[in-house]
């Protein structure tokens, strides 16, 4: 029993490790493209955005709004959810740019699946087993946080880096953006 | 090797640590990125053509408009761009799909995106080590498991493994009791603990673990007989040569350190032997004995493993009816026991023939145990020269020796039996860890993974005595699937009454595997001697 116990201590760590950190995404299920589809996809990436409260209202505790990144400029942010939003950059508390879906679970399981697999290993296990989370774990937290820019009071140097990965990169000047349709996620 | 040594011994306490460490420090802040988007203006755009990395190339026009095209082509004026490929409105609604040349002045911006190596590269190149190891382990899984109850003492630096418990006792009839010098262990306090660990697919049964205390003569040593008797030694000296086939090893046997020789089996028979022949100073009247540190290699972990291969399916059965039978089959057991034998000691009687004067030996490659076999002080003294010699006999390839020294023997001592006082964790199940080693009508039995720290008591002057561990129980081998496909009774019936042909018949098999199998199994452990 008390192996078993150990065993279970082991996965829960285990998982624990690996879960921990990996970072959270905010984007919808299958709202985000294959890494290997991202040179011909025609949308921007997944932005989410908190405001700052505002001091003078106790009850304001600020916002989040996540929709596809439209564009910026010198003052605002353009993102499109069911409708158009545009944020004041000097409101911004924190923004979290994410561009393709990652393959973190898959990793995971992976490391998990390849942790399992050292039983066969006997003696061997236990240089097996540690190589195994040595690699997976920082493999599936890469994976999880990669291609994610992510920034607390984003300054200009943050908006420059990411206005590429905007619908439209070249600003928003000379486009009709009353008639914007958010991408439908369409099942595969 | 030593390194290696270094990383195993650091990693059963601190790989939990070590993992968090390497988490924390690829922590998301430290993301890398797989993605490389080159988006510039027509005239600062300095990619001329698609290639392999860079298929695709994205046009970003005034309005909104975006054409994704492929097989494209700057021209060398840099004034236009052309390529197969579809046009987006604003709305990302298609509008057309063709082949377009399209001047760069109407271009706001052009990019192109480059997708890095997957982060699965390292996974799969772990994948592919990893199967590697399992189909190695599952081919010769006598090479990747097998141990018997360990006993761990500190050594001022770490846990060390001083004792395999009772290593031939491998069923409830063979129990018997184990007596392991505590040799290179020295106690810092009258408190001192034992890490007793189960660390293979066994379960141990164990009855209890004791250690015996030996009053030391001044400056001398105790050791153990081959036959339970303690012994009061000084003088420890080297013997003035040590030969052996290769030539002379005394370099490698004049301390207790680590460093072993050991010869590889007979590709013919496993059983036949070899010789060392030792050359020692004869010194007044004084009783020697001969002090020989030594383990066995894996060739018994191989033969343990090929006989319950052989044994397959019919395995309990066979050993049900061992425990059934009494001394009868028990004695048959010691039939291939025998003729691998003991490190035999021979002395030349007066008529100039090699005599038995005693063994050492015991069961198992983890624990090197070290004894003193007492020479015939009438054989040596019968030698006309100042030096008199001695030969080990043993089987080829069977034993790792480590040192070997001559001694002065003492008195013989009785042993102070101390039992433990108290254990961390301190019950099993339901029950007291200690009263099950103490009360001789109970046992601590331990499964793969378990661990107990057993605290002793040592007398005031602890540093006077000599420390043994006693254990008494026996242990039940787990079966294994890749242990079932060569079921084969007739080379159990060879093993029981001709174990002479079973050793000739097995060695091309051993000798297959036998670097292999070293290597495997010292790269791969965790128990270090």
């Amino acid at each position: 029993m008390c192996y078993h116990n150990k065993l279970l201590y082991i996965i829960v760590v285990i998982s624990a490790l690996i879960f921990i950190g990996c970072a959270t995404t905010y984007a919808p299920a299958d709202w985000l493209p294959k890494t290997e589809d991202i040179p011909k996809n025609i949308y921007g990436g997944w932005i989410t955005i908190i405001t700052e409260t505002n001091s003078l209202d106790s009850e304001d505790l600020g916002m989040q709004y996540s929709g596809e990144f439209i564009a910026e400029d010198s003052s605002t942010v353009f993102l499109l959810y069911d409708t158009l939003y545009q944020i004041p950059k000097n409101k911004i508390k924190s923004s979290i740019l994410e561009l393709d879906s990652k393959n973190a679970t898959g990793y995971g399981l992976w490391t998990a699946g390849g942790i399992v697999s050292t039983i066969s290993h006997g003696f061997f296990l236990i240089i097996s087993a540690p190589v195994w989370l040595v690699t997976g774990i920082p493999t599936t937290i890469l994976e999880s946080s990669r291609d994610r820019y992510e920034a607390e009071y984003p300054d200009e140097i943050y908006w420059n880096e990411v206005k590429k990965f905007a619908r439209f990169p070249q600003g928003v000047d000379g486009i009709d953006l009353s008639q914007l349709k958010p991408y439908n996620i369409t099942p595969e | 090797m030593k390194f290696i040594n270094k990383i195993l011994k650091f990693l059963p306490a601190r790989i939990l640590l070590l993992l968090i460490s390497v988490s924390l420090i690829f922590h998301p802040n430290c993301s890398g990125s797989r993605i490389e988007r080159i988006s510039e203006s027509p005239e600062q755009f300095n990619i001329m053509k698609s290639s392999e990395n860079l298929p695709y190339i994205k046009l970003h026009m005034k309005n909104g408009d975006v054409y994704v095209l492929e097989k494209w082509e700057i021209n060398s004026k840099k004034d236009s761009v052309k390529g197969i490929g579809k046009l987006f409105n604003p709305q990302r609604e298609l509008i057309a799909e063709n082949n377009y040349k399209l001047p760069m002045k109407e271009i706001v911006l052009a990019e192109t995106n480059q997708i890095g190596a997957s982060m699965g590269g390292a996974l799969t190149a772990i994948t592919v080590i990893s199967g590697i190891v399992t189909v190695i382990c599952l081919a010769n899984p006598k090479a990747c498991f097998g141990s018997c109850p360990t006993f761990y003492t500190f050594n001022g630096n770490d846990y060390i493994v001083q004792a395999e418990g009772f290593s031939s006792s491998i069923l409830p009839s063979l129990e018997e009791k184990d007596i392991d010098a505590l040799y290179r262990i020295k106690p810092n306090s009258r408190n001192f603990s034992i890490q007793l660990r189960n660390e293979a697919y066994e379960t141990h049964i164990i009855r209890s673990a004791n250690l015996l205390a030996l009053q030391k003569s001044d400056e001398g040593r105790v050791f153990s007989t081959q036959d339970g008797k303690f012994l009061q030694a000084t003088y420890l000296r080297e013997p003035n040569s040590i030969i052996a086939s290769e030539g002379d090893i005394s370099e490698k046997l004049c301390s207790f350190d680590g460093i072993e020789r050991f010869s590889v089996a007979d590709s013919n028979n496993l059983a036949e032997r070899e010789t060392i022949e030792i050359d020692f100073q004869i010194k007044e009247s004084k009783d020697v004995g001969i002090v020989i540190a030594a383990r066995q290699t894996l060739l018994t972990t191989f033969l343990f493993y090929q006989t319950l291969s052989y044994l397959g399916s019919s395995a309990g059965e066979w050993l049900a009816n061992v425990e059934r039978s009494g001394t009868q089959f028990k004695s048959l057991l010691e039939n291939p026991r025998s003729v691998l034998g003991n490190i035999d000691v021979l002395m030349q009687n007066k008529n100039g023939e090699w005599e038995k004067v005693g063994e050492v030996g015991e069961t198992g490659p983890i624990a090197t145990e070290i004894k003193i076999v007492p020479l015939n002080k009438n054989m040596y003294q019968a030698s006309e020269n100042s030096s008199a010699k001695v030969k080990l006999k043993m089987a080829k390839g069977l034993w790792r020796i480590d040192y070997l020294a001559i001694a002065d023997i003492g008195n013989e001592v009785e042993p102070i039996i101390i039992s433990p006082s108290s254990a961390t964790p301190s019950s099993f199940y339901n029950s007291n860890v200690v009263e099950s080693l103490i009360n001789p009508d109970s046992v601590l039995i331990t499964y793969p993974g378990n661990e107990y720290f057993l605290n002793y008591i040592l007398p005031e002057d602890y540093n006077n005595y000599e420390l043994f561990l006693e254990s008494q129980g026996y242990y039940l081998e787990w079966m294994r699937n890749e242990w079932l496909g060569e079921e084969n009774p007739d080379k159990v019936f060879q093993m029981l009454f001709n174990p002479q042909q079973y050793y000739k018949d097995l060695a091309p098999q051993f000798k297959k595997n036998e670097a292999e199998m070293e290597e495997t199994f010292w790269s791969s452990k965790y128990v270090l001697p």
